[in-house]
């Protein structure tokens, strides 16, 4: 068979290429080894890497907030030190660089036989010293280093973030990474880590006994990251982090008069616990870009870059600096949620509950006196309300003005009306759905860290409360044990308490800024976001951002325009009139809403102002927010005026105390 | 004697030949082989994640599922019978042509738009197609006709050629020289073993030198692959850049002398310094490490794959099975000669990698496939149980 032998012939050739595989190894190993492995003995194989310089990052006008610069670094290269010279050579440059010799020594160990360490980065001036006397510094090498430089300071610090070494979760999830490098940890240094980090370097060559470098590798020369074009301006966020502070300053000022003054009979003194912090963004609600967001306390990034000394680290985490309040503070929206109430009331024409003393239900007014006396027993709901403005009166309002002056017995009453007329089925949660097709109760999706998602409460999530609290003896109390003992732990008073966003309704301010957004623009709740675009040290574009809607509402115009026109009565004659009343010719294109959270006993208020501007275009949405603050329409509502003038081209007065309302 | 109760179960005719062991030699020789691999892969590998506080065997135990997956693709391939997929090699043929199609919409990696991208893992596409184009020559030059002694027919030799060439000129535009030039090394062989004529072999060598000459002259060989040539020639050409590589990988190889340097104890290979060492040059791990007598078992233990693999050739009951066989012998001559050759300076550096010990899935699995499909011929033979002695007649017939 022909193939057969063809196949021996074959077997035969292959058999004459391992012949010629063993041969050449044999004249390799054997015949060139000894003086090979004299080499490879005498010489050793050095590898290091040179750190990519970090992308810049810059804001919507191309201003440059963070950039990498190179900087001299003293690295010890134990290659080209011999171990009797450890010792002296540690102690000269603890000396030279005010460095106690122990924390040198303990670097020099973990590096480990023929490694380098990096030391320090050290001035130019000294840099010039020590390469001059190189000769009585063995092992030393100053070399070029990339240098992470913040130039905004603590400016921004939330959206910018800091660097610090990966965690052990950093590493699960991006097992690369090199545990020695630092890498983004919060905001965008963070969430566009791998964009920002760039290649490093490295170099790898042969070195003999006498530290000559006796054959190289091309050099691999490390490649800077991207640039990361933010949706921020920089000059509109000096703007709020100027109204923050001012706004902090203002809560302090009116809480020291409120120690002064003497107490009125059965008044009791509120708890006045000092500000100290505070949230306020501004959102274009036409794509979802964040313009300006601040959190106050801040920090200053550039602490990060060389490591955070730990007591200064540990005075930041107390005070909460590290916490971006605008994106992961939750707090109840309090009035501010009355934008949602009011919609839902228009959209679902929600009936008036019979038969309450003050309703006029063919009207739809009611009476605010001040006071909700509920004459029938509701389970679990106390029978008396009283309103913020009580002793005082507001007369009968319909819905807008009630928006307008904020009164929460109209609101209330549009809850019992849902409780009574639609309780227990399925119509029972147009609130929540309605919240929660706006962004509440859901993560926002925005591009930084610490997104939360917020609590939109209903009959479900109190019976799973309930649920948890039976089983587990030890679960966090959520509920008033007197609940558990009621068929349905959800009752007609939490509803009430939902409709003026108390209870517990819980949002963060972007949250709150996203939902106005959707209200404001004819329902698009965007997906908001910092980042517009990534683009390469060349300047090449690499990435742009799209604008992406989490969801779309429907809702008639005419509610859109109803909602604005309140919100311009509420600037104009209603709760925020104190705090507007010079904003300038433009006072009729801003609109707002004020609100005042109650949080739990033995704290102040949390101070809140939403604004939306141009009422006739609507661009802009503006979040506001003072932890603790006291009064929405006095704190918070004067710091949104601040930033609504600026954003209007008006003359921009100082933040001073506006009325105190709810 | 259960072999031979088998043979008289039914012999010969169509799908009613006896059915006998696998041959547990080539299986265990594959599993050794890759057993080592992951041993030599860990020593390369391991310093180079340490440095980065990595687990140091993360490598390996990436490399650890490729082969549990192999071993299984082999195992199930040699219980399918080989010829009830053979009308599919059309198929498969198309399908890889798409592919490296596919692989060309990726992002380049390295400069080369070589791999499809699937989440965590890289598939090459061109790895698979070395096989296909093995089952596609063997079922073009086999035909309906079992008459193994006739010639083959220009037109068959030229579909032959044809079939080889997409594919080629598909990596020659990745751009991956190595991988291409294995097309020409699978073409050969089973040509040969379908009954090229003597005519035909040397038109195909005159044509593929005329095909290189073209493509030297009309400087369609990227800067990278000339280079290569010429540092092959002269490695001070480029001391700090391919020059670089070939003497490390070499003194690497030498330095082992004639029992290694010991496992783990490697000067060079244990740092991790030498490029592509846990691939492509891994043959650099087994020289520095264990010397000439490692080296020289890793080569018997190829050797004795091939013999394997050149037996079930010869004992195969049709001329699709025995052109497969040949076939997968020649991949894996191939590559063994190339990636070793190339630590050994003894070729030009063309990034193969060396056969079931190299990191890498793609290449792997095509391996251990080949291999099942083998194992099913050699269980598919029509002599089983006439005894050694009447194979090896067959052989020498």
């Amino acid at each position: 068979m022909r193939s057969i032998y063809r196949l021996a012939m074959m077997a035969i050739a292959f058999a004459l290429l391992f012949g010629f595989l063993g041969i050449r190894l044999w004249f390799l190993q054997v015949g060139e080894g000894v003086a090979s492995a004299a080499i490879v003995n005498e010489e050793g194989l050095v590898s290091v890497s040179s750190p990519a310089p970090r992308g810049d990052i810059r804001d919507r006008n191309g201003r440059l907030l963070v950039t990498s610069r190179m900087v001299p670094m003293v690295v010890v290269d134990r290659q080209l030190l011999s171990s009797s010279q450890r010792d002296e050579a540690i102690s000269r440059l603890s000396a030279r660089l005010d460095i106690p010799s122990d924390w040198i020594a303990a670097l020099y160990e973990e590096a480990g036989v023929n490694q380098r360490f990096p030391l320090a980065v050290v001035d130019a001036v000294t840099a010039y010293q020590l390469q001059e006397q190189l000769r009585s510094f063995p092992g030393v090498v100053v070399e070029s280093h990339p240098e992470r430089v913040y130039l905004t300071g603590g400016s921004m610090s939330h959206v910018i973030g800091h660097l610090g070494f990966p965690s052990p979760e950093d590493q699960q999830q991006r097992p690369f990474l090199d545990a020695r490098t630092r890498i983004g940890k919060l905001g965008v240094e963070g969430f566009y880590d791998e964009w920002l980090q760039g290649t490093p370097g490295e170099r790898v060559y042969r070195v003999n006994r006498a530290g000559m470098i006796t054959e190289e590798r091309a050099e691999l020369l490390p490649d800077s990251g991207a640039t990361v074009y933010l949706t921020l301006d920089e000059a509109l966020q000096e703007v709020v982090e100027e109204a923050l502070v001012e706004g902090i300053a203002l809560s302090n000022l009116i809480k020291d008069e409120e120690r002064e003054r003497p107490l009125e009979e059965d008044e009791t003194r509120a708890a006045l616990n000092p500000t100290e912090r505070a949230a306020g963004l501004v959102m274009d609600i036409t794509n979802g870009e964040i313009l300006a967001l601040a959190s106050y306390p801040d920090f200053d990034p550039q602490g990060f870059v060389w490591g955070i000394d730990q007591s200064e680290f540990a005075r930041l985490s107390d005070a909460k600096a590290f916490l971006n309040l605008a994106v992961g503070g939750l707090y109840p929206p309090a009035s501010t949620f009355k934008a949602v109430t009011y919609a839902a009331a228009l959209l679902y024409d929600v009936p008036f509950a019979p038969a309450i003393e003050g309703v006029d239900s063919v009207n739809r007014r009611i009476n605010c006196d001040g006071e909700l006396v509920l004459t029938e027993i509701e389970e679990g709901s106390r029978q008396v309300f009283r309103d913020w403005y009580y002793p005082g009166e507001l007369g009968w309002l319909d819905i807008h003005g009630a928006f307008e002056h904020s009164c929460n017995i109209f609101f209330y009453n549009l809850a019992l009306g849902i409780w009574r007329n639609w309780g227990a089925t399925d119509r029972e949660d147009v609130l929540q759905e309605l919240a929660r097709s706006t962004g509440y109760g859901s993560f926002t999706g925005v591009d930084l860290t610490g997104d939360r998602a917020g609590v939109v409460p209903d009959r479900e999530l109190f019976e799973s409360w309930k649920r948890i609290q039976l089983e587990d003896p030890a679960a966090p109390v959520r509920l008033d044990p007197a609940r558990l003992a009621l068929a349905s732990p959800w009752v007609g008073g939490d509803l009430m308490n939902l409709a003026i966003g108390q209870g517990d309704m819980l949002a963060s301010p972007l949250q709150v800024a996203v939902s106005y957004g959707a209200l404001a623009n004819g329902g698009t709740v965007w997906t908001p976001r910092v980042v517009s675009q990534v683009r390469s040290p060349e300047g090449e574009l690499l990435w742009a951002a799209i604008p992406e809607s989490a969801n779309r509402i429907s809702l008639p115009p005419s509610v859109v325009s109803s909602l604005l026109a309140d919100m311009n009565r509420v600037v104009v004659s209603g709760t925020a009139r104190g705090a507007f009343s010079g904003f300038g010719a433009s006072r009729n294109l801003v609109g707002g809403k004020t609100g005042t959270g109650q949080s739990s006993a033995n704290r102040d208020s949390h101070a809140w102002f939403v604004g939306v501007a141009p009422i006739s275009n609507p661009k802009w949405v503006v979040v506001v927010l003072v932890e603790e603050g006291g009064s929405g329409g006095r704190v918070a509502a004067p710091m949104g005026r601040y930033v609504m003038q600026y954003l209007m081209g008006e003359e921009m007065d100082p933040i001073e105390a506006g009325e105190a309302t709810d | 004697m259960a072999f031979l109760t088998r043979r008289q179960g039914g012999m010969w005719m169509g799908r009613e030949e006896g059915v006998s062991r696998p041959d547990l030699g080539l299986v265990s020789a594959v599993v050794v082989l890759s057993g080592f691999g992951l041993l030599m892969i860990y020593s390369a590998t391991r310093s180079a994640l340490l440095r980065r506080e990595l687990l140091p065997s993360a490598s390996t135990e990436r490399q650890l599922v490729f082969m549990l997956i192999g071993v299984a693709t082999m195992i199930v391939l040699s219980y399918v019978d080989y010829r009830d997929y053979r009308y599919l090699a059309p198929l498969l043929y198309v399908a890889c042509l798409g592919a490296l199609g596919v692989a060309f919409l990726f992002e380049p990696i390295n400069g080369v738009r070589r791999w499809i991208s699937l989440g965590p893992i890289n598939v090459q596409p061109a790895e698979f197609t070395k096989l296909v184009l093995v089952m596609a020559l063997a079922s073009l030059f086999s035909g309906d006709s079992e008459d193994a002694s006739e010639e083959l027919p220009w037109k068959k030799a030229l579909y032959g050629l044809g079939l080889s060439v997409v594919p080629m000129a598909m990596i020659f535009l990745q751009p991956d020289l190595g991988t291409m030039m294995t097309f020409p090394a699978i073409l050969l062989p089973m040509m040969f073993i379908a009954g090229a004529t003597r005519g035909q072999i040397a038109a195909l060598l005159l044509g593929a030198g005329a095909a290189t000459a073209t493509v030297w002259r009309m400087g369609l060989l990227a800067g990278h692959q000339i280079d290569r040539l010429r540092v092959f020639i002269d490695p001070d050409l480029d001391p700090q850049g391919l020059g670089w590589s070939i003497r490390q990988a070499r003194l690497a190889i030498s330095s082992g002398q004639l029992t290694g340097q010991g496992l783990f104890s490697g000067a060079i290979t244990n740092q991790g310094l030498v490029p592509e060492q846990e691939s492509d040059f891994i043959f650099t791990a087994v020289g520095e490490q264990l010397g000439f007598m490692g080296g020289l078992v890793v080569l018997l233990a190829f050797g004795f794959v091939i013999w394997r693999l050149l037996r079930i050739a010869g004992t195969a009951p049709d001329q699709y099975g025995r052109l497969v066989a040949a076939g997968v012998a020649s991949i894996v001559m191939f590559h063994v000669f190339i990636s070793v050759g190339m630590t050994l300076g003894l070729v030009p550096i063309t990034g193969l990698p060396l056969p079931l010990l190299s990191q890498g899935g793609s290449f792997y699995l095509t391996v251990t496939a080949g291999v099942g499909m083998c194992l099913s011929i050699w269980k598919l033979r029509p002599n089983v149980g006439m005894g050694g002695i009447a194979r090896r007649r067959d052989i020498f017939a």
